[in-house]
């Protein structure tokens, strides 16, 4: 497993704690995500900035455009390929990254 | 008023192929216009086949003309590279065409015999052959063909390329050896003059040029009719979708269906005549989709993101026109389909035919006089 949980988790932080957080099972791990954003946001807010790693370049990829644009931020939610950016968490949704496919340094 | 030795009025894959060839060929100070039409852009908008493979069935001579550009295509990928240090992304690793059902794997083999039968009597090979659905599907161990799927029409010997890095890398190498390209200028006015030259004005700019090329799409009709000369073509969309980059598995493009370098699937292949109108529609992608779907399933679970439409241009036999205007020998008018196929052969071939030196008395059999019984 590639490792995702990055140093500059500062960039992305929210100015406040989330009033409601909804929790989550991110690559098999519990984890709360903020309630009333984006999956692709609260990941970020959290400090998850690899989005995926591309099938064809084999590269870790972030949420690009955040707008529904860019499809970088693909993931498997709830068993679908979906666009992380536009899809809204709820409790005890089921989140692949697609982490440990074939990383960098594979 | 600016001066060349010939102006070409197209800047798209098939006027830049040409030009780059008229440099080539020694012919002096060569101008390229572009006018950058938002509106049609045939160059942008293609699937970016190599493919001589059953073009120019029931058409013995347009078979022939794109058998000898498949064979002149990984020559002149290998010299554009070196020159313009692009990587055109050319995959020459075959072609094939699907076939639902043995009576259309049937009637493929038939078409290429007859095919085969015209080119070899001409001299030139034509390496296709019929594949049962067995060995098609060995042919791509990592996809699963559909059940509908009888087998296939395949050569080892045609690609595909990006068309948009073909068409920088061309424009590039052309600008290298000195070729003038002119961007955002479109023809208004052709002025044929007494002393054998002629004058193009643009908006901003009048040329005097020695010979003149008309390769604007379907701009070239307009331009070609105001010198008294009909030209035989009509516009015909094409749209086509893409996928999200998904992991490369598919290492040779169908007719169809075809994913490139950078894992992106593309399907497409739809004809339709709404004049010059490129949007897409939902029944041509809905038609596409269940078409790929129904040669690869798996096609069906990925992300489409992107559909577009754009405008070929087509003419009553499906073949090229390369015509001199009649009265006016130094006005050549090239309007066609396929210039990401016959790229090679407007360099090597057309270019000098413009020129006048003419090496390969085939150019004759696409005048656009063909059409005129």
């Amino acid at each position: 497993m590639l490792k995702h949980s990055t140093t500059s988790t500062a960039e992305f932080k929210q100015d406040q704690a989330p009033a409601e957080t909804v929790s989550v099972l991110l690559d098999g791990e519990k984890v709360d995500l903020p309630k009333g954003i984006s999956i692709a946001a609260g990941l970020l807010s959290i400090g998850e900035i690899i989005s995926r790693i591309s099938p064809s370049a084999h590269k870790p990829r972030s949420p690009h455009c955040l707008m529904g644009v860019c499809y970088e931020c693909l993931m498997e939610i709830d068993g679908v390929e979906r666009q992380a950016c536009m899809t809204d968490p709820e409790e005890g949704m089921v989140i692949n990254r697609h982490l440990d496919s074939k990383g960098e340094d594979a | 008023m600016q001066t060349a030795d010939v102006l070409v009025i197209g800047g798209g894959i098939t006027g830049s192929t040409t030009a780059l060839g008229l440099m080539l060929k020694g012919a002096g100070k060569v101008v390229l216009l572009d006018e950058q039409l938002k509106s049609q852009r045939l160059s942008r908008g293609n699937f970016g086949l190599t493919w001589f493979m059953c073009k120019g069935a029931g058409y013995p001579g347009y078979s022939l003309w794109c058998r000898k550009a498949a064979k002149a295509w990984p020559e002149f990928a290998e010299k554009l590279e070196g020159e313009s240090k692009y990587n055109i992304e050319l995959d020459w690793t075959g072609g094939a065409v699907h076939a639902f059902g043995q009576d259309e794997l049937d009637g493929f083999a038939k078409s290429i015999k007859t095919i085969r039968e015209g080119c070899e009597s001409e001299g030139i090979d034509y390496p296709v052959e019929i594949l049962d659905r067995q060995q098609f599907a060995d042919l791509m161990p990592k996809m699963t063909l559909g059940e509908d799927v009888a087998g296939a029409m395949f050569t080892k010997e045609q690609g595909h390329v990006n068309p948009l890095k073909l068409l920088g890398a061309v424009r590039s190498w052309f600008q290298k050896l000195g070729g003038v390209y002119n961007g955002a200028e479109g023809a208004k006015e052709i002025i044929p003059q007494s002393n054998g030259t002629v004058l193009v004005k643009t908006a901003t700019e009048t040329y005097e040029c020695k010979k003149l090329v008309i390769a604007a799409g379907h701009g070239s009709a307009r331009l070609t009719a105001a010198l008294g000369e009909k030209l035989n073509i009509y516009p015909q969309r094409g749209q086509l979708m893409v996928t999200a980059r998904c992991e490369r598995k598919l290492d040779f493009p169908l007719l169809s269906v075809r994913q490139t370098q950078d894992g992106t699937y593309m399907i497409g292949l739809s004809t339709e005549n709404t004049a010059l109108d490129a949007r897409v529609t939902a029944d041509a992608m809905k038609s596409q989709a269940a078409n790929a779907v129904r040669i690869f399933p798996e096609l069906a679970n990925l992300n489409w993101v992107r559909a577009w439409g754009a405008i070929r241009v087509m003419t009553p036999d499906g073949g090229p026109i390369y015509s001199k205007i009649p009265g006016h020998d130094n006005i050549s008018v090239l309007a066609l389909h396929s210039g990401v196929s016959l790229a090679p052969l407007h360099t090597e071939v057309i270019a000098p035919w413009i020129l006048g030196n003419t090496t390969d008395n085939q150019v004759s059999d696409f005048s656009n006089g063909r059409f005129n019984a």
